[in-house]
């Protein structure tokens, strides 16, 4: 979501990437001009000297003994699993694993690194060490590295015992589905995921490429090679098409307008869409039960003649609504007369409705069916926005979409998880089809047939008996270059559960494909979202790809360490702990807080308090105090580290490879945090008096 | 006044106050001090607790930072690398890492020197036999140490790296007789190898066998500084010895003594100890009824 700058008055480079910044600035600084002495006779023998102590105390005073104690938790805690398959069995064996890992390795390295210094100085021992030719930046260093070493002991015993685990259950459940796929007729709906199980095992690691964009239409696609589709249709009332348009303030000054003042004469929506209501209800449908999400107009149609109109509005480049479709319409007509599109609608946007259009440089124009069932047909030219003329006897501007239609976005209704897809028979009544678009998606040259690899959640109307009918899927894959389209894939899909099924190699060639994917229960709603559906490109063995997910989990041990250690700095162990873990969770937990960090939440909780009403004064005030701590919040997020970017548990717990970017991020935000942390650790401790 | 090179220590108005946490004045243990300890001499601290012995030899090893003055150790600012490479300290308790055994104690000491490991590998052994630590007692792990043991072993890990100058807290503490008399003979053995010693202790009978030179702190000040022989020396009472005298000789010099005196007689002043000396300048500076310990501002 985007989130207005809380420093608004810093230029948006430095505001963007505040951290590196600050990171940047704490670097320069700290190491290398007050520490410049000391980088220059760094010693790495030194800093490893002091990171061996450091790891031999933490296993002489048999840290590493909670290991066991972890492994025996672990298998005590599988053992009240309640698994419905075995690839659930597998998802939650490695979950409890992949936690307990997680948790062991966090606690342990913030409650060694916070009491180390502390205690140190409390038992004098630190006398010892700086009365000894060492900088207080290779303590520093040292340290980290030695609570490193320890935190990559730990979690290597725990990563073997995972592996060791794992293998030995996945074995015994593999062979388990070989002897199912014995007994399961050969067309049943869950045996291509079966067979795929079989086949690449319960733990191998699937590397995934998704699709670069997903549509959610009313019909299939122009079924012509390439991208450049002329039309696209949309279903009335769960859909809508978002339009961009960029917005220099010069092309929004009405032609012959002296005062230069963009949108004097306010803005003109030329819309052109076309429409089929062959499958429409008759007399007009009930509101579906499930909440709509895209504004319908304010007036509602009246029945008897055939409802087609169209709710348009413009949306910022949050795609937040500038401008909604009720104020767009007031007054203006956007019933739809010419099926086939050619009679222009234009809607006329006073400059008094959205006075903060000219602040945006690109706005989105939304498109949506207003009556249910009908589908509207969309094309390259349907939509242009004209700038009135100031003067008479001028032209008006007109101003094209910034992309052309194979970029526009088009949308379903908003579901619990991601657009919603409509079941049902396509050829009687209104349904969606969910168009991925993979690019240079080839998948590895070995396969014959690829698999892919499909999870959404699953809505029900409740409806007649929808609710007991298992969900079906039928997918078909085109190829964009050769135009031929795979025969239609069928498959059983459940909530959030991975199903497997398998599309020949050759409809993938070249990487460039469309996948169509329909429901055809009718009743219901499969809720997808560009990642729903993915094509598994190529294996990887469980053993790298824990590898990975464990070292993502070393770097997050670093950063705890490298934040432990600078609260020890200068606070005794137990607020230390505590700093240190307000400044890990700081981050995730403002993002949690979400909408209620938005400018303006002062005003409203100053209204919501009932102040307004008693004192009008207390309202300023209540709402100023809450607006700066919204905003410290917000700024103080920023600055720290976001440690969302470590979870790289849950692709190994869907079997998926541990993309090289989730390394690379954890590295940035190592980079960011723990080395000016470290620097200032050590800016800290060599100003403090290390005697007590 | 020597030059710095000619100096192991010298500090110029070296003063320490400690603040409370609003930055107030609360204790100024160390006051104005000026010193000067002379490269190859053995140097003893003495005062009573709390003179400020310990802040001295804090500020001097760049634990803590001093608030006026200045010091240098061996022509060098306080607290810097090159400083630290040339000297060894023994706190008055052996703050070690009780985990590690005698060995892997003196290896860690040394590898932040970057002494090589087949000089380690040398040195440590004969470090241990210098201090009396046996081949049994190597492979223990501190925690298990007596008290003498950690002694020896903190003397071990300050002469790791054979420096020039050692400051030595509390050198005795915890040793037993014979313990005592191996420390003594230990510190004579370095002065003579050419190095300087500033000792500081509570034991005045091990400072007065020792020393060249000491000074006594007190309230933070410096009270006295000089050579033990001198120091110890009651100037306004002669006295007379000689040997080989009978009896009757001894009857025939009180009678001399009484009336002119013998030419063989050896006169010179009687010593008191430094214990006398120290209890005297203790009183002597406490007004009655007044703690003798650093006063508080």
């Amino acid at each position: 979501m985007f989130v207005a700058s809380p420093i608004a008055a810093l230029p948006p480079m430095i505001d963007q990437y505040l951290e590196w910044w600050i990171g940047g600035f704490i670097i320069v600084f700290g190491l290398f001009i007050y520490g410049l002495r000391d980088l220059l006779i760094f010693s790495p023998s030194r800093v490893w000297a002091i990171s061996s102590v450091c790891f031999a105390e933490s296993i002489r005073k048999r840290v590493l003994w909670i290991t066991p104690l972890a492994i025996l938790g672990v298998i005590l805690i599988s053992q009240f699993q309640r698994p419905i398959d075995e690839a659930d069995a597998v998802r939650q064996m490695l979950k409890v694993c992949l936690f307990a890992s997680g948790v062991v390795v966090t606690i342990t390295a913030v409650i060694l690194a916070c009491t180390n210094l502390p205690k140190e100085i409390e038992n004098r021992v630190i006398f010892t060490i700086v009365t000894k030719p060492i900088t207080r930046l290779e303590i520093v260093f040292g340290k980290v590295l030695g609570f490193a070493r320890v935190s990559a002991a730990i979690l290597l015993i725990m990563g073997l015992f995972t592996f060791g685990y794992m293998y030995f259950n996945s074995f015994s459940l593999q062979r388990g589905i070989g002897q199912r796929l014995e007994t399961i007729e050969a067309g049943a709906a869950v045996r291509p995921t079966l067979e795929y199980y079989r086949d690449n095992g319960l733990l191998t690691a699937r590397g995934l490429a998704s699709a670069q964009s997903m549509r959610i239409l009313a019909r299939e696609p122009d079924s012509k090679p390439g991208d450049n589709f002329q039309e696209a249709w949309i279903l009335g009332t769960e859909g809508d098409v978002l339009v961009a348009f960029d917005l220099p303030p010069e092309l929004l000054i009405p032609p012959g307008d002296a005062t230069n003042t963009p949108l004097s004469a306010g803005l003109v929506v030329q819309v052109k869409v076309g429409f089929d209501a062959r499958l429409a209800p008759k007399p007009v449908a009930a509101p579906s039960v499930l909440p709509p999400t895209i504004a319908a107009p304010e007036s509602q149609p009246t029945g008897g003649v055939a409802d087609t109109r169209i709710a348009v509005s413009i949306l910022d480049q949050a795609q937040e609504t500038l401008v909604p479709a009720n104020v767009m319409e007031r007054g203006q007509g956007t019933q739809l007369i010419d099926p086939a599109g050619n009679q222009p609608i234009q809607l006329f946007v006073d400059p008094r409705s959205a006075p903060n259009i000219e602040r945006w440089r690109r706005v989105y124009v939304s498109i949506a069916g207003a009556a249910p069932g009908i589908a509207y047909r969309i094309q390259p030219d349907s939509i242009k926005l004209l700038i009135p003329p100031a003067a008479p006897g001028q032209q008006p501007r007109v101003i094209e979409p910034a992309a052309g239609m194979e970029d526009w976005v088009f949308r379903g209704r908003f579901g619990r998880v991601g657009f919603q897809v409509r079941g049902g028979d396509a050829a009687k009544e209104p349904t969606h089809v969910a168009v991925f678009s993979f690019r240079d998606a080839a998948p590895s040259a070995s396969n014959t047939a690829v698999p892919f690899e499909f999870r959404c959640d699953i809505e029900r109307s409740g409806v007649d008996d929808a609710d007991e009918a298992p969900t079906k899927l039928s997918v078909v894959v085109r190829n964009i270059k050769t135009g031929k389209s795979s025969n239609a894939v069928i498959g059983d899909v459940e909530t959030n559960r991975p199903i497997f099924f398998k599309v020949p190699a050759e409809f993938l060639t070249g990487g460039d494909y469309d996948v169509l994917l329909r429901c055809t229960t009718s009743g219901h709603y499969l809720g997808v979202s560009r990642a729903s559906l993915q094509v598994v490109q190529a294996s990887q063995s469980f053993a790298f790809n824990l590898l990975k997910s464990l070292f993502v989990m070393w770097l997050m041990a670093i950063l705890v360490i490298s934040v432990a250690i600078f609260s020890s700095t200068f606070l005794s162990w137990p607020i230390a702990i505590v700093l240190t873990l307000v400044m890990l969770l700081g981050h995730w937990g403002v993002a949690q807080l979400g909408d209620a960090l938005q400018p303006g939440i002062g005003n409203q909780v100053a209204t919501d308090l009932g102040f307004s009403s008693s004192r009008p004064e207390l309202t300023v005030t209540a709402s100023k105090v809450v607006d700066a701590l919204a905003k410290f919040l917000t700024v103080s997020a920023k600055v720290l580290p976001d440690i969302s970017q470590f979870a790289s548990i849950e692709d190994l717990e869907r079997g998926v490879a541990v993309p090289a970017v989730k390394v690379r991020d954890s590295l940035l935000v190592l980079l960011t945090f723990a080395l000016p942390l470290s620097v200032l650790s050590y800016v800290i401790l060599r100003n403090k008096e290390v005697a007590p | 006044m020597p030059a710095l090179t000619d100096s192991a220590i010298h500090t110029e108005n070296l003063t320490k106050i400690y603040r409370d946490f609003w930055g107030r004045d609360k204790v100024r243990a160390l006051d104005d001090l000026n010193l000067t300890i002379n490269r190859g001499e053995v140097f003893g601290l003495l005062g009573p607790n709390g003179s400020g012995k310990s802040t001295a030899i804090k500020l001097l090893l760049g634990l803590i930072f001093p608030t006026k003055g200045k010091a240098f150790v061996l022509g060098e600012p306080i607290g810097s690398n090159e400083v630290n490479k040339r000297i060894g300290f023994l706190p008055e308790e052996s703050y070690l890492y009780r985990f590690l055994n005698g060995e892997e104690t003196l290896k860690f000491y040394g590898r932040l020197f970057k002494i090589p490991s087949r000089e380690l590998k040398r040195r440590v052994p004969e470090l241990l036999d210098i201090v009396g630590l046996d081949a049994k007692a190597r492979k223990r792990k501190l925690r298990e140490y007596s008290k003498g043991m950690a002694r020896r072993i903190g003397l071990a890990q300050a002469l790791i790296n054979n420096p020039d100058l050692i400051l030595l807290d509390e050198p005795t503490t915890g040793l037993d007789p014979i313990g005592t008399r191996e420390m003594k003979d230990l510190i004579l053995s370095l002065k003579k190898q050419g190095k300087t010693v500033l000792l500081c202790s509570h034991l005045l009978a091990d400072v007065q066998d020792v020393c060249d030179r000491i000074t006594i702190l007190f309230r933070g000040k410096r009270m006295e500084l000089g050579a033990v022989k001198d120091l110890l020396q009651v100037k306004d009472v002669t006295q007379i010895s000689f040997k080989g005298m009978n009896d009757g000789q001894l009857t025939q010099v009180k009678q001399f003594l009484a009336s002119m005196g013998v030419n063989n007689a050896e006169i010179t002043h009687p010593t008191t100890t430094l214990e006398d000396l120290f209890i005297r300048i203790v009183r002597e500076n406490t007004a009655a009824g007044q703690s003798y310990t650093s006063s508080e501002s």
